[in-house]
């Protein structure tokens, strides 16, 4: 058994190319059985029965088409940031502040509707494309050259679960796999000692719970895996016993199991290849997780240094979501720090809410932007930021803003998206989306699309229907992509 | 019968059956455009179709036609391109319009369009997706060539009674059973030798974790080894049958059909009270075998059924069993609360459909099934049953103390004690005479001046005096200071006592109760005692116009529903008084109960009736839910006591309907007239109804004061005669035991659904009238208006005509026998489902199961067969061919192998090292919190990390916080139906084995018994208890020396044997079966 922490993880990425599912397994075969490898990756054993099903139930032979980006990121904003306040500028709004809201008002969270709340934060250009970004982003604003700001995403639900469900799994309810679960589940890991879909955990698990990162139907492996900023980083890795205890102890196990396989059995055999592999998990995942080896600045760079011990958690995240992100981890969620009141969800006291947010979250994200940008990894790296729904632009109470679903915006980079634009666009006031809508399942069909997958394709048979990330719905949104 | 050698499937030819599902016309209801997206092409392969020289419609056809042409050509009307459809003959061999060519010209394939369409090389059809396989396109050919004959979805056929297929004398020592010869002609069919029998502590392993969830007892296996007979295999069977264990395992594979879960998840993960005793409820079905049908009947109307007495505590168990319906999810803000409940209902009729039925039901719910029967008339028609009945809790009396009590009360209110009546003319004398005397002083000459008892008269005059009778609140304070105190010729003194009674009456008030007449407006509907005492139907109104939870006695618990009627008015309107302690109103809209736990947006829809027993009017606004379905609730679930006079809708939140108006006795008070005042309240005081318009009880403060009578020695008397009858019913009430509360289904009106169009509610079509799937029962009864219809719904889902229930049952209890259905897609029996391996033994056990719905017989059947015990070992004659005819082992020469479910490994894990509490049922054990479990809703304390010891199905099933261990190993989230877990392999299981505390903290107990175990006199025959605990088998003499030699070469002996036992757990054939 290879027990060399050293050499049992993989530290290179697969970068060029799409990577066929044969080429990587001749990449990475070493010191294992053909079956052992393909039950790591695709181990709904019982399943695979037929040639369809292969194809249908686990990893996809191949991409459907030419993958653009290999890992996506997803930076999600607890709560639902405000989109007037962040990236959708609206001066009408400011211009009528305080006066009554001309709009007819739908029924909102808390039905404390009030009159027109003007953002209290300015905007200006950032990069060379000019696109306006407020000042809750500077760092952000920066990279405005790399986004694509989309101003007119809609989701159907404005109760914070439902819409988180929604955006993590195209379904209001609980009980669909997550949008990692199913990018995993098409291409699976590219690195066999890591999960290939990580949650990093800033302190704030989204409403609605761990179920936002379930596999549900999918096979077990494509579940999120949460890894915590903590001496355990990842449930059950960290060895309970000496090294020496365990390899002792494991040696008996496998004396034992290599004399009690009663008949050649798949499923046994790969539950042992699994064990190695878990062996070496307990190495791979703190090494791939520890920031020692970072050098000072990109330290800095990330805000590891900084006063606000908020940025300080999310700039780790982000740092190591590029980590992740070069050892072949296929999704990655970041979830927001604690930053007192309550996350990005601003009933009341907008303006200290909405600051305390960013000033945790922008430096990070600029950093990570120009990280991924300087080591060429942003080319196959998609960078989603956004949240459930966006906020009234008329207040609750004093000065706050209820939830609204009705037009909000989300930005992408990296992974071949056309940055430096923006698209569709709220009304005037900022409520509503008029101009190009998009739903969740066109940013879960775009993004399926950008990894090499035809989001009507990856479908899973469960109770009596073939399952999608999209439903039936979604459209790829091809004008997004470069 | 002749099945091609090249057929390695062993499906004997379906019964030919040409009659058509007569019901088409049902689903073309009319839909016009969809712009839905199809379900995609090449995502639909039922099954690799054979090329065998016979093809078979349902074998070879439906699979193609459902996964490449339905889509377009099927049942759903609404996506049907070019009007044709191929779902049945007719409209696939005659022209789709006149001039056209048919689809299919039967026995010509060179002169089908349908042939030439998808083998045209330049625009095949179908239009997107892989082409059809040169296979497919043969298949097709040779059916068209064949006559191109239909026959009907095989599970939608009527379930036969095969013959079983007899055997050659000589193999007959291969047969046990019917099940073995159903099994051995599909072997002998490709020429596969089935493989022995087990080893008999294999058998004995397999038998107990399958029938209940555990390892065996070593000594049981040492005995069955010895004399492996078998009457002795049949003694097993039973014992393990009998064993409360049974119900433990059978009842969480039941569990995972009805997402059972005990919180609601979501934001805040609100729990699902009194979920366990649902659980506990199917625990005991299994143990009890409960005959299916009941058990299903039970589950859909238990609370409409003659009740099932628990024979322990005299209760009812049938109605524990509609918990059923209520283990959904649920938020606690919906914005669109009718989407919110529409969203709801489709999930209940999710696991309705896939859990009894096989039927993907809720797939309808937006246009008509794309490859069933299953029109969306018939999901709304389904959908109608869900809105007419209401989540809630019926309320048991363990031991009948309640009933008792009530009986009791009954008893003693019939008998006489009502006040002797007293002349209004000689009460309004005393009135009289006490104004006139006003001082105690004048009391006596007043009184023999006007020939009154002196005494009585004297009594008048304290008590009218006394503090509590000059309060604003009292019945008697117009009296008082009006009458008594002759403020009635003083204009600032009436004033503000007559505009107490001046109110403004809103013309546009819609009454849906006044309790003034001698039946309700509204339908009500009863559950506990607190509002009819003993029977089913409601209290009628009392005299008195209102209605009081008290009738009989105010500790008395009880929830009246009303029928369900349409919020078309801005504000609902109560008139109520009660003395809180669980006196509480409710309006539920839409099924709204989250307001329980959190009421945005339905804020004051649930109201504490605290009014110190004065009337209140209650104002609901309901102006966030206009024109949405809702009914009211009247709760009495404590000791108080709530009295409602009367409830409207109005668009007004101030004024009151006009039923509502001024107490007569008050009108000549406004002239200042006094005689007429006081004959008037007189009047009012002793008449029969006892009431005034304004629900005040004007005798009751009399009598209590001792004042009701024509002297002193009658008042004391009525006082008397009151105070001992309440003190009689306090000897009987006053014992009386909470009743106990179980989540249950509540019988409302029948409602009738719109058919959504598209699945939004929006866009209200016709109605659909309450009836089952019209594809499956013809002639049903109309449903009844009172009621939801449920019990009727459950007869259409048991009749002998539904081929569905039996078969789906059966099926599961193969698949829990053997890892894999007859049929693999266990909740699906439609067109995407997959065909069954072995239709005639489905069918043969789905016959026998129907005789008397035992699933104890049913399963004794099953594992008394040899297909049953066989070895997981091929013999070597057979190996080669088994891989070359049957790969997946379909035809189960030999026994699969399989992974022990998420419970029985962690059961295994307690019972091993001797942690086990076999304590059956009762509350959950908390969830035991890693730092990984986080989020809203975390509870405020963890649980044992060991959960107490108890089996797995007892720890608490919180949505947002599933157990990681059992998640791990594939318990699925509680959301749908999921009668076929996933069984994953993947490192994290490793990972739970290898480094989770619980594992280590076992392995640690079970090494301190094994050391602490004087019978073990060496590490040899501690090595050999631990191995025959952990895996049955007989262990080698290698393996006993691999654990002695790693035991002898550390120093720490208890450390060293905690590593054996944690090395066992992490051996593969810990959770595996062979």
């Amino acid at each position: 058994m290879n027990t060399d922490p050293q050499t049992s993880h993989h530290c290179g990425r697969f970068i060029a190319g799409p990577t066929s599912r044969r080429q990587m397994l001749r990449q990475v075969a070493g010191g294992f059985g053909l079956a052992a490898f393909s039950a790591l990756l695709h181990e709904d054993s019982v399943a695979a029965a037929s040639p369809y099903r292969i194809a249908r139930d686990g990893m996809l032979p191949e991409p459907h088409h030419a993958p653009k980006a290999n890992s996506v990121i997803f930076l999600y904003m607890d709560g639902g940031p405000g989109q007037m306040d962040t990236f959708d500028p609206k001066p009408v709004l400011t211009d009528h502040h305080g006066q009554p809201f001309p709009m007819k008002k739908e029924v909102t969270q808390f039905d404390s509707n009030g009159n027109c709340l003007g953002t209290p934060w300015k905007f200006s250009p950032g990069g060379t494309c000019g696109t306006p970004v407020s000042d809750l982003f500077p760092h952000v604003r920066e990279m405005a050259d790399e986004l694509l700001v989309v101003r007119s995403m809609t989701s159907p639900f404005n109760e914070h679960t439902n819409a988180n469900y929604f955006l993590h799994t195209g379904l209001g309810l609980a009980g669909r796999p997550s949008m990692g679960a199913w990018a995993t589940y098409g291409l699976g890991s590219e690195n066999r000692n890591l999960p290939g879909f990580v949650v990093l955990d800033g302190g704030l698990t989204p409403p609605g719970g761990l179920q936002c990162f379930g596999n549900s139907f999918l096979p077990a492996t494509n579940q999120g895996s949460v890894l915590r900023p903590a001496e355990e980083v990842l449930a059950n890795v960290k060895p309970r016993d000496d090294v020496d205890r365990q390899r002792r102890k494991l040696t008996l196990v496998e004396a034992l199991d290599r004399r009690n396989r009663t008949a050649s059995n798949d499923q046994i055999e790969s539950a042992i290849r699994n064990q190695e592999l878990a062996f070496r998990m307990q190495f791979s995942v703190p090494e791939a997780t520890s920031i020692d080896g970072e050098s000072e600045s990109t330290r800095r760079m990330y805000g590891l240094d900084a006063e606000y011990e908020q940025t300080k958690i999310f700039g780790r995240e982000c740092l190591l979501a590029r980590r992740l992100v070069e050892r072949g981890v296929r999704f990655i969620e970041c979830t927001c720090p604690q930053v007192g009141a309550d996350r990005w969800d601003q009933h009341g006291k907008l303006k200290e809410g909405h600051e305390n947010n960013a000033r945790a979250v922008d430096q990070p994200i600029g950093a990570l932007l120009k990280d991924l940008k300087q080591r060429g990894l942003l080319e196959t790296t998609l960078v989603i930021w956004g949240a459930e729904f966006g906020r009234t632009p008329f207040s609750q109470g004093a000065d706050g803003r209820d939830h609204n679903q009705y037009g909000f915006s989300m930005w992408l980079a990296g992974g071949g998206i056309a940055g430096g634009r923006t698209y569709g666009a709220t009304d005037e006031y900022g409520y509503k989306a008029v101009d190009q809508p998009v739903e969740i399942h066109d940013l879960h069909a775009t993004m399926l699309h950008l990894l090499g997958i035809d989001h009507e394709r990856l479908t899973k048979r469960f109770g009596g229907r073939d399952m999608r990330l999209t439903d039936v719905h979604g459209k790829v949104m091809h004008d997004w992509i470069a | 019968m002749e099945v091609g050698r090249d057929q390695p499937r062993g499906i004997r030819r379906w019964a030919p059956a040409l009659t058509l599902l007569g019901t088409a016309s049902v689903w073309a209801s009319g839909f016009t455009q969809s712009d839905e997206a199809p379900v995609p092409d090449d995502a639909i392969h039922a099954g690799v179709p054979s090329a065998s020289d016979t093809v078979d419609f349902n074998r070879d056809v439906r699979p193609i036609l459902v996964a490449r042409c339905f889509v377009c050509h099927g049942p759903d009307e609404s996506t049907r391109k070019r009007g044709l459809r191929l779902d049945l003959r007719d409209g696939a061999i005659a022209p789709a319009k006149p001039g056209r060519d048919p689809a299919i010209v039967p026995g010509d394939a060179e002169r089908s369009l349908l042939i030439e369409r998808i083998t045209d090389h330049l625009d095949p059809m179908p239009p997107s997706g892989e082409p059809l396989t040169a296979a497919e396109i043969e298949t097709l050919r040779r059916w068209v060539d064949d006559g191109a004959e239909y026959a009907g979805h095989w599970s939608w056929e009527p379930v036969g009674d095969p013959s079983p297929p007899s055997i050659a004398p000589e193999r007959q020592r291969l047969i046990r059973t019917d099940i073995d010869r159903f099994i051995l002609s599909g072997l002998e069919s490709v020429g596969l030798e089935p493989a022995k029998d087990a080893t008999p502590d294999r058998q004995v392993r397999r038998l107990s974790y399958d029938l209940v969830g555990l390892p065996p007892d070593p000594t049981i296996v040492a005995a069955f080894e010895a004399d492996p007979s078998e009457a002795h295999w049949e003694r097993l069977v039973e014992m393990y049958l009998a064993s409360p264990g049974f119900g433990e395992r059978w009842g969480r594979h039941w569990l995972d059909l009805v997402r059972y879960a005990e919180t609601c998840g979501h934001e805040f993960d609100y729990p699902i009270r009194e979920a366990w005793r649902y659980r506990d409820w199917v625990i005991r079905a299994f143990n009890d075998d409960l005959p299916y049908d009941r058990f299903i009947r039970e589950q859909i109307a238990g609370d409409l059924l003659e009740p099932r007495i628990n024979p322990t505590d005299g209760t009812n168990e049938s109605v524990v069993g509609t918990g059923f319906w209520y283990f959904h999810q649920a938020v606690h803000a919906p914005t669109d609360v009718t989407q919110d409940q529409s969203d709801r209902i489709a999930n209940q009729l999710e696991v309705l459909g896939q859990g009894f039925l096989g039927l993907t039901v809720a797939c309808a719910r937006c246009h008509d099934h794309k490859f069933d029967a299953i029109s969306t008339r018939d999901y709304y028609a389904l959908s109608g049953y869900v809105q007419s009945m209401h989540q809630g809790y019926a309320y048991q009396d363990p031991g009948g103390v309640i009933r008792a009590a009530v009986a009791r009360l009954a008893e003693d209110r019939s008998a006489p004690n009502e006040p002797d009546h007293v002349e209004p003319a000689m009460l309004a004398s005393y009135l009289n005479a006490v104004e006139d005397a006003q001082e105690l002083e004048f009391a006596s000459s007043i009184a023999i001046e006007q020939g009154l008892d002196p005494k009585l008269l004297a009594r008048w005059i304290a008590v009218l005096q006394e503090d509590a009778w000059q309060t604003p609140e009292h019945p008697w304070h117009p009296w008082v200071v009006l009458g008594f105190q002759q403020g009635i010729s003083s204009e600032d003194v009436r004033t503000p006592i007559l505009a107490k009674f001046d109110r403004e009456i809103d013309e546009s008030a819609t009454v849906l109760e006044s309790f003034d007449r001698s039946t309700p407006d509204l339908r009500w509907y009863p559950t506990g005692w607190a509002w009819n005492g003993h029977g089913a139907e409601p209290a009628s109104p009392t005299e008195s116009g209102t209605l009081t939870s008290d009738s009989l006695e105010s500790r008395l618990q009880g929830t009246l529903r009303s029928e369900t009627f349409t919020l078309d008015q801005r504000f609902l309107h109560w008139r109520v008084r009660g003395t809180g302690e669980g006196a509480r109103i409710r309006l539920v809209v839409e099924g709204m109960m989250m307001d329980e736990f959190n009421a945005l947006l339905f804020a004051g829809y649930r109201q504490d009736v605290a009014t110190e027993d004065r009337w209140r009017h209650v104002v609901m606004d309901t102006r966030l839910q206009p024109g949405c379905r809702a009914h009211l609730e009247l709760i009495d679930d404590g000791p108080g006591r709530l009295e409602v006079d009367a409830i409207w809708m109005s668009d007004h939140a101030g004024r009151v309907p006009s039923i509502i108006d001024r107490p007569e006795w008050i009108d000549p008070a406004r002239d200042g007239d006094r005689d007429q005042f006081t004959l008037e309240f007189a009047l009012a005081t002793s008449a029969k109804t006892n009431r005034q318009v304004n629900g005040i009880a004007l005798r009751e403060p009399l009598i209590a004061a001792g004042l009701w009578g024509t002297d002193l020695v009658a008042a004391d008397a009525a006082r008397d005669r009151r105070i001992h009858a309440t003190e009689t019913r306090r000897e009987i009430a006053d014992p009386l035991p909470n009743p106990r509360r179980v989540l249950a289904a509540n019988e409302g009106s029948g409602v009738d659904q719109p058919i959504y169009v598209r699945g939004g509610h929006r866009a209200p079509g016709e109605i659909a009238t309450r009836s089952f799937i019209d594809s499956i029962a013809n002639d049903q009864p109309s449903p009844p208006a009172d009621g939801s219809g449920r019990i009727q719904l459950a007869d259409a889902i048991l009749d002998a005509s539904n081929p569905l229930t039996a078969r789906v049952m059966a099926n599961r209890v193969w698949h829990h026998l053997f890892g894999r259905g007859l049929v693999t897609t266990t909740d699906d029996f439609g067109g995407l489902g997959t065909m069954p391996s072995h239709p005639a033994l489905l069918d043969h056990l789905a016959t026998q199961f129907q005789t008397e719905w035992s699933i104890k017989n049913l399963i004794r059947s099953i594992v008394m067969s040899s297909v049953y015990r066989r070895s997981s070992m091929a013999t070597p004659e057979t190996a080669a061919r088994l891989l070359a005819v049957d790969p997946q082992n379909e035809l189960l020469a030999i026994a699969p192998i399989r992974r022990l479910q998420a419970e029985a490994i962690r059961d295994a894990l307690l019972a091993v090292s001797g942690r086990l509490d076999d304590q059956v049922g009762g509350p959950p054990v908390a969830t035991h919190l890693t730092p990984f479990m986080t989020g809203r809703g975390r509870p405020g304390g963890s649980g044992p990390m060991d959960g107490g010891g108890r089996r797995s199905l007892y720890l608490e099933v919180r949505r947002n916080f599933p157990d990681p261990m059992l998640t791990a190993f594939d318990q699925p989230p509680p959301s749908t139906t999921v009668g076929n877990r996933n069984v994953s392999n993947v490192p994290a299981q490793s990972l739970v084995l290898l480094n989770d505390p619980l594992v280590h903290e076992l392995a640690g107990i079970w090494a301190a018994r094994i050391l602490d175990d004087s019978s073990l006199v060496d590490d040899r025959s501690r090595a050999d208890q631990m191995w025959r605990a952990a895996f049955t088998v007989e262990p080698s003499e290698e393996d006993l020396d691999d654990i002695v030699a790693f035991v002898t070469a550390g120093d720490d002996q208890r450390e060293r044997w905690a590593d054996v036992g944690h090395a066992l757990f992490n051996t593969k054939a810990f959770i595996y079966l062979d």
